[in-house]
């Protein structure tokens, strides 16, 4: 017995003459959260897809627990129906034509469950999601997040290991959002499920999810704990990707270890190697928005510059410094005028690429 | 593909091509096919070739097919245009008479112009106490394209409407913006849109012209003009005896220019798709206003009406109800209904019209059926079988329905496990079902891609076989759109004559095909009876249709 109920090796997909996967490996775990982040357009659904069975990948290997449900090289295929995963829909794909009831029952009929059953199962899973009176409505009567919840307990009545969730909480407005997503958590942990979830929101994706996968043009970017990825990351994009940063080009004067210097305009900063670079090679300074300090008395990786303007951002100021040319951002909780500042930009925050 | 899947498909391909290559290989030969002294040979195509008639045929076809192209192709555009774009008055009740032509047979309509505008016809003689003779000529070649033509209009019209409905006027108001009059919106923007579907329907309506069977049997025999099918039926007249090859040559010459253009119709849709932009939740179209225009174009759709709908029509239902027409009869003296006692007390007769309903409505529902179960055969699927089954879907609108009757005759005639079914509407049903795949499939394949896939595939997620899918999801899905064909097909197959003539036989008369068969007898009173009651069975499904806001087109 191991302990890995979801496992996808050198996924390859092709749609049409576009290779839309290029070789993508996970794992998940007993009990895990994985998000699958990444751009419009990245592969999320179509890796999620895959592993339902809904695309036939050209090349590599799906095994579901101790079950192996695609394996190109050996020709194993097992279809849709015969992987018993969840599946909830970007658009939640309610089948308009039957009840509430019908529509979460569906999966339970399909398994021969006795009737008697079927209802006090059906009647337990709407309790638990909170639709407890819903039975017997049509989709077209729910409100979006109804409608969600349906969608959840169809794909959970039947007690799947894995469940796969396209952008389950797009369709909700923004405040709905931010709760369902704790929401969810705790559903999928309470339920000992494991999840792929995708999210196109590393907001979402980090508070929802134990492992974070970035998906960019088809191949894995970067996959690790949400912490990794939002405080190391490996590349420009997954830095860019991950929160609102600072971006600084330069050139590296000197390197020592994983620290190096980097110099532009005016102005000359230590930060830390992410990617090799030697020195004279042209490179891109990163920092968070939230790791600019005001400072009050100068010292290294200090910079006098000019503060253009302080913007109301209701939580916080947005600070906008002005340098040599780029604009610099950080936040403050007081707003300030125009006028000189000095500015600290900390070495171990301070990302080179 | 499961195995379900390819032999419903194949079954189709065997139903369509079996009777089709019958008509090929019996061109071939220079004596019926199931006599033993036959010989290989183009002997069929040598007579017909060298025969002045075939010629004159020809080429009435041909004339036949430009004029309703040049007449139908402008006209029907510019209906589409008055009745989508602009706020011509009254649009809502034209809409339906718009399609009285696609629904009526022709040759009820031709009759009816014969009794009306016919050089005895009630409007002639009107005329003629007006102005002291009748200034035109029904029976002439100009007077048959022009009917032709003005009965087609329908056609272009359906397809250009339902392109201009799918352009949001977005993409017009974004020309406005940037500088554009309204002129030069409709000329650069609007008309380049619809280009495709008009060239669409203009290759439609010239091969629909080779097919013209009805309108020129019934204008086209007082005064002998011939086009290919009437020639075609006239043969075994000519001859004396049936000469099957001749008829199968002359079948193929007409199958040889329709199927080009069938093929080339493939071609330009695919170019068509290419405009039709997906409208937008929010977008809708605010009708341009025509100004003092208004009226002028409400007389000219009006003329248009009367014209195609209105006087031959009216000329069938009042010739239904006297006793005979012509000079100095007053209709009160000559108010009878004794042409549908005549109908009634025939045996014959009355198994015809109660065959054309049993046919409509359960034999339209079978083909429905049989619609569905093709459909959903192919149904997300995109592979060899597939373009088998779509070539297959689309053949039979290539074949005129007088030939596709002629093959299954044969067919019926010959081929041992379906003889005893020949005297029965088995052979009929087969045969109409043959004739309108093509339009039942688009009927039921509009049907099919409103089905969202996401409603197939999670289905499958929760543990559905593709059957299950079909069964559970995708058919109840369906269900109404499943309904509505049924409604149309049926109005359909009342309107069909061409295809039960040469099936025609105790048991296997129909209301169209008797009506053919009187006309050569000249037994006019019967005729205007039958037409009355196809008029009445065709309103009953139209009727049904717009009480429960059937689409009568996409
Ligand atoms: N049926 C298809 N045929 C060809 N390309 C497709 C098809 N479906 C999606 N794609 C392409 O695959 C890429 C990835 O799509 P998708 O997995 O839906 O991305 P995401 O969910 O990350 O936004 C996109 O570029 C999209 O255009
Ligand atoms: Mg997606």
């Amino acid at each position: 017995m191991t302990d890995i109920e979801l496992s996808v090796q050198d996924l390859h997909v092709t749609l049409g003459q576009n290779p839309i996967l290029k070789g993508v490996s996970l794992e998940v775990k007993r009990g895990e959260i994985v998000a699958l982040l990444g751009p419009s357009g990245s592969g999320k659904t179509t890796l999620l897809r895959a592993i339902a069975g809904l695309e036939l990948p050209a090349q590599g290997a799906i095994r579901i627990g101790e079950q192996t449900v695609f394996d190109q090289a050996a020709g194993v295929d097992v279809p849709a129906e015969k992987r018993s995963l969840g599946f909830v829909f970007q658009s939640y794909a309610l089948w308009p034509h039957r009840t509430v009831f019908q529509n979460v029952a569906y999966g339970l009929k399909l398994r021969k469950v006795p009737a008697d059953e079927i209802r006090t199962r059906v009647a337990e899973v709407l309790r638990d999601l909170g639709l407890g009176d819903l039975g017997q409505r049509h989709p077209h009567q729910l409100s979006g997040g109804q409608q969600q919840r349906v969608a959840l307990a169809r794909s959970l009545v039947y007690k799947p290991r894995v469940i796969l969730l396209d952008e389950p909480l797009s369709n909700l407005d923004a405040k709905l959002r931010e709760e369902a997503r704790i929401w969810l958590r705790q559903l999928i942990i309470d339920l000992d499920l494991s999840a792929v979830c995708v999210t196109h929101d590393q907001a979402e994706a980090m508070a929802m999810a134990d492992q974070v996968v970035l998906l960019r043009e088809g191949l894995i970017e970067q996959a690790g704990t949400p912490q990794q990825l939002y405080g190391e990351p490996d590349s420009l994009f997954v830095a860019e990707f991950m929160g609102a940063n600072n971006a600084l080009a330069g050139r590296v004067a000197s390197v020592s270890g994983t620290q190096a210097q980097l110099e532009g305009e005016g102005w000359s900063l230590q930060g830390r190697l992410r990617t090799p670079r030697g020195a004279g090679e042209a490179a891109t300074g990163v920092i968070r928005l939230e790791k600019i300090r005001l400072v009050d008395a100068p010292g290294p990786n200090v910079l006098r510059i000019p503060l253009r303007a302080s913007v109301y951002l209701g939580h916080a100021w947005e600070y906008l410094f002005d340098l040599g040319g780029t604009t610099l951002r950080g936040y403050g909780s007081e707003a300030l005028p125009p006028g000189e500042r000095l500015v600290e930009i900390p070495a171990e925050h301070l990302w080179l690429f | 593909m499961s195995p379900a899947r390819i032999a419903v498909i194949l079954l189709t391909a065997v139903v369509v091509f079996l009777p089709i290559g019958l008509l090929l290989w019996q061109s071939f030969l220079d004596a019926p096919f199931f006599q033993l002294q036959k010989h290989f040979g183009l002997d069929a195509y040598r007579f017909i070739f060298e025969d002045p008639d075939f010629k004159r045929s020809f080429l009435n076809s041909l004339y036949i097919s430009c004029g309703m192209g040049l007449i139908s192709v402008p006209l029907g555009g510019l209906l589409a245009f008055l009745m989508v774009r602009t706020d011509l008055p009254g649009r809502a009740w034209i809409e339906p008479l718009l399609l009285i032509p696609v629904f009526v047979s022709p040759m009820i309509l031709c009759f009816g112009y014969t009794v009306a505008v016919g050089p005895v016809g009630f409007v002639s003689l009107w005329v003629e106490k007006l102005v002291g003779s009748v200034p035109w000529n029904l029976y002439s070649m100009a007077s048959i394209v022009l009917i032709a033509g003005l009965s087609h209009v329908p056609h272009v019209y359906l397809y250009t409407a339902s392109a201009l409905r799918s352009l949001s006027s977005d993409v017009e108001e974004a020309a406005r913006v940037a500088g554009a009059g309204p002129l030069k919106v409709a000329a650069t923007i609007s008309l380049p849109m619809v280009m495709p579907a008009l060239l669409y329907s203009g290759v439609l309506v010239f091969f629909l012209g080779f097919q013209v069977f009805g309108l020129a049997l019934v204008l086209g025999d007082p005064e002998g003009h011939l086009v290919l099918a009437t020639y075609l039926y006239k043969l075994t007249n000519k001859l004396g005896v049936p000469s099957y090859h001749l008829m199968a040559a002359v079948a193929m010459c007409i199958v040889g220019i329709t199927v080009p253009m069938v093929l080339s119709q493939r071609f330009l849709l695919r170019n068509a798709h290419k405009y039709i932009t997906l409208k937008g939740k929010g977008s809708r179209q605010r009708p341009l206003p025509l100004g003092g225009w208004r009226w002028v174009a409400a007389v000219v759709v009006l003329a248009w009406l009367v014209l195609t709908v209105v006087i031959p029509v009216s000329g069938v239902i009042f010739r239904a109800f006297v006793t005979n027409w012509g000079e100095g009869v007053i209709f009160r003296e000559a108010f009878t209904l004794e042409n549908f006692k005549a109908v009634f007390e025939q045996t014959n007769l009355m198994r015809g019209v109660v065959n054309t309903v049993l046919l409509g409505v359960i034999g339209g529902g079978l083909s429905v059926l049989c619609f569905a179960f093709i459909g959903l055969s192919s149904h997300r699927k995109n592979n060899g079988w597939t373009r088998l089954l779509d070539y297959t879907v689309m053949t039979p609108r290539a074949i005129p329905g007088l030939l596709a009757g002629l093959a299954f005759l044969w067919v019926f005639l010959f081929f041992p496990p379906l003889v005893p079914f020949r005297k029965t509407l088995l052979s009929l049903w087969l045969a109409y079902t043959v004739v309108w795949l093509a339009y039942g499939m688009r009927l039921i394949s509009t049907s099919l891609l409103q089905v969202g896939p996401e409603l197939e595939e999670s289905a499958r997620v929760t543990g559905a076989s593709p059957g299950q899918v079909n069964r559970h999801i995708t058919v109840p899905l369906i269900r109404y759109g499943l309904l509505a064909s049924w409604l149309m097909i049926f109005m359909i197959f009342e309107r069909e004559y061409s295809t039960g003539v040469y099936l025609l036989g105790p048991g296997t008369e129909v209301i169209g095909s008797l009506m053919v068969s009187l006309w050569g007898a000249g037994a006019i009173d019967i005729i205007s009876a039958l037409s009355f009651i196809n008029i009445l069975l065709v309103s009953a499904g139209m009727g049904i249709a717009l009480r429960y806001g059937v689409k009568l087109h996409d």
